[in-house]
C-alpha cells in the first residue's frame, strides 16, 4: 500500500516538476532541497460558548470572524517561500532551493517513505509546509500556528534525518464577525506572521536534540 | 452515557461546541478584491495540477456491487479542552483553568485540524473493513464525501443527506473530535459518531450515535519538539475510536426495530 501511495505521489510529482517548480538559486549546486508550500490557510476558534468548527469563519458561520483567505492562499505561500533565504536558514547552504507552487495532499506528506520527488540528487532535502492554521482564542489572542515537515536524504531511499514540528507566531489583528478586516493590513500582519514561523523552524531544527531523561 | 453527557456539556460550557450558534453555511472563501501586497517574485505562468491523492481502495466492494450504499463524511468541528487541578474549584476556578491553558487549548485544536483534517479523517476510515465494522453487505459501495456536514444540522435532518437514490442506503458521519486532558483522567481522544440505516427510502430505519474514545500517549506534543509521532498518534487512536464505536454499534443494532 505504501509502496502503491509512494510511486504514485512521486509520478506525479515527478511529471510536475519541470513546469512547475521554482528555481530559487544558481543551478550550479549538486544538493536540493525541494519546498511545498500547504493548503490555503484554515481557521480555528475557541470562543465563550462556542467555537471548534475548522475554517468557521470562511464559512461564514454566525460568530466567526471574517478574513480574506488572499494573504495566505497556497499561491502566495509560495512566493514568500522563493523570497526566503530557506536553505542559509536551515543549515543547508550549499543546497539549491527549489519551491513547487503546489502543495501536497496530506496523505502524500504522511505516508511516503521515499523522496518525494524522484530523480533527484543523493544530497537532497524537503521543507513541507503541511498547515497553517489561524487560532483564535479569547482568552489567549491570536497566533499563526504553521506545521513543517522536514526530510534529509543522503545515499539511501530512506531519509536520514526527519524533523517536523509546529511553531506559532503572535498575530496583532483585530477581527469581527460583522466584516472583514482591512485587507493591506491583514495581509502584511500574516505575511510577517509566516515568515516568522520560518525562522522560528529553522531555529528548532538545528537547535540540538535534547538528551533524553534517563533514570536514576 | 452520563459520562459523555457531561464531558459534552463541560465542553459546550467553555470551548468549542456551537451547535446553537451556527446558521447555514456558504462554504466560499473571500479573496481580498486587489492583491494586498505585491510578490517579490514571479509565479510559474503554467500552475501544476494538485497531485490527487492516492486511491483508497476498497471503496468499490471486491464482491460484486449489489446496490447498497454507506456514504460517509468526516467532522468539522475540533475541540481541545486542557484542565487543571482549578476546576474542582467552582465557576471562577474554571475560568482560572481555562485562561492558564488557553494557548495550550488553541495550539492543540490547530494540531487536532491539521492532523485529524477531512482528507486524514477519510483515509483512516477508509483504511478499516467499514462492511464487516458496520455490518454492511460484502457489495456495499463506500462513498466517502470530502466536504463535512454542518455540525448543528446533523440532528435536526432526518432524511438522507446525499442524493443517492439507491435502494439499500447508509450513512456514517463523525460529528466531533474531542482532545481531552484531565487531571484526574489524563489525556484521550473522543469521537462521537453516528450511523443511520435507511434502507430503500428517506426514513431512518436504525440509527447509533456514541463516542468513542482512547488515551493518548505521545499527544500533545511541545512546540518546536519532534511531534510527527504525536500527530500520527491522533489517527491511530481516531481508528481505535471508531472501532470501538462500531463494536458497541453491531450490539444495539441487532434488534432490526431499535432506533437509539
Amino acid at each position: 500500500m505504501i509502496r502503491i501511495l509512494s510511486i504514485a505521489a512521486a509520478a506525479a510529482l515527478g511529471a510536475a516538476l519541470p513546469a512547475s517548480a521554482q528555481e530559487a538559486a544558481p543551478a550550479n549546486r549538486s544538493c536540493e532541497l525541494h519546498v511545498w508550500p500547504a493548503e490555503d490557510f484554515h481557521t480555528v476558534y475557541y470562543g465563550w460558548g462556542h467555537g471548534g468548527t475548522v475554517d468557521g469563519g470562511f464559512k461564514q458561520r454566525t460568530g466567526y470572524a471574517r478574513l480574506w483567505v488572499d494573504p495566505l492562499a497556497m499561491k502566495r505561500q509560495a512566493e514568500i517561500l522563493s523570497a526566503q533565504p530557506i536553505p542559509d536558514l536551515l543549515g543547508l547552504p550549499d543546497y539549491r532551493m527549489v519551491v513547487h507552487p503546489q502543495r501536497l495532499s496530506s496523505q502524500v506528506i504522511r505516508t511516503s517513505p521515499g523522496r518525494l520527488v524522484p530523480d533527484t540528487p543523493p544530497c537532497y532535502a524537503e521543507l513541507v509546509v503541511d498547515t497553517v492554521v489561524l487560532q483564535h482564542n479569547v482568552l489567549h489572542g491570536k497566533g499563526l500556528n504553521v506545521i513543517y515537515r522536514f526530510r534529509q536524504f543522503g545515499a539511501a531511499p530512506a531519509p536520514e534525518r526527519t524533523f517536523g514540528t509546529f511553531v506559532v507566531a503572535p498575530v496583532n489583528l483585530v477581527l469581527s464577525d460583522k466584516e472583514l478586516p482591512e485587507p493591506t493590513a491583514f495581509a502584511a500582519e500574516m505575511e510577517r506572521a509566516y515568515v516568522a514561523t520560518i525562522g522560528e523552524f529553522a531555529t528548532r531544527l538545528q537547535a540540538p536534540p535534547k538528551k533524553a531523561k534517563r533514570k536514576p | 452515557m452520563t459520562k459523555f453527557t457531561l464531558l459534552l456539556a463541560t465542553s459546550a460550557l467553555f470551548a468549542a461546541p456551537a451547535a446553537l450558534a451556527q446558521t447555514a453555511d456558504t462554504p466560499a472563501r473571500e479573496a481580498a478584491p486587489v492583491a494586498a501586497v505585491p510578490a517579490p517574485v514571479d509565479t510559474p505562468a503554467a500552475a501544476a495540477e494538485t497531485p490527487a491523492p492516492a486511491g483508497r481502495p476498497g471503496l468499490v466492494p471486491a464482491s460484486p456491487a449489489d446496490g447498497c450504499e454507506l456514504h460517509v463524511w468526516p467532522a468539522e468541528r475540533m475541540a481541545a479542552q486542557t484542565t487543571g487541578w482549578l476546576s474542582g474549584f467552582g465557576v471562577i476556578g474554571a475560568i482560572a483553568d481555562q485562561s492558564a491553558n488557553a494557548k495550550k487549548n488553541s495550539d492543540h485544536q490547530s494540531l487536532l485540524a491539521t492532523a485529524l483534517d477531512s482528507p486524514s479523517q477519510l483515509d483512516a476510515l477508509a483504511s478499516l473493513d467499514l462492511r464487516s465494522l458496520l455490518s454492511r453487505t460484502p457489495g456495499t459501495t463506500i462513498v466517502m464525501h470530502e466536504t463535512p456536514l454542518e455540525r448543528h444540522t446533523m440532528n435536526k435532518v432526518k432524511t438522507r443527506r446525499s442524493d443517492s437514490t439507491a435502494q439499500c442506503y447508509s450513512e456514517l458521519i463523525v460529528a466531533d473530535v474531542l482532545y481531552q486532558k484531565a487531571a484526574l483522567y489524563g489525556r484521550s481522544l473522543r469521537t462521537l459518531f453516528m450511523f443511520r440505516d435507511f434502507g430503500n427510502d428517506q426514513k431512518i430505519d436504525r440509527e447509533y450515535k456514541a463516542w468513542g474514545g482512547n488515551g493518548l500517549k505521545l499527544f500533545p506534543p511541545q512546540e518546536g519538539e519532534d511531534a510527527v509521532a504525536a500527530l500520527d498518534e491522533l489517527v491511530g487512536v481516531f481508528k481505535g475510536n471508531f472501532d470501538e464505536y462500531s463494536r458497541n454499534a453491531r450490539k444495539a443494532l441487532v434488534a432490526p426495530t431499535t432506533a437509539r
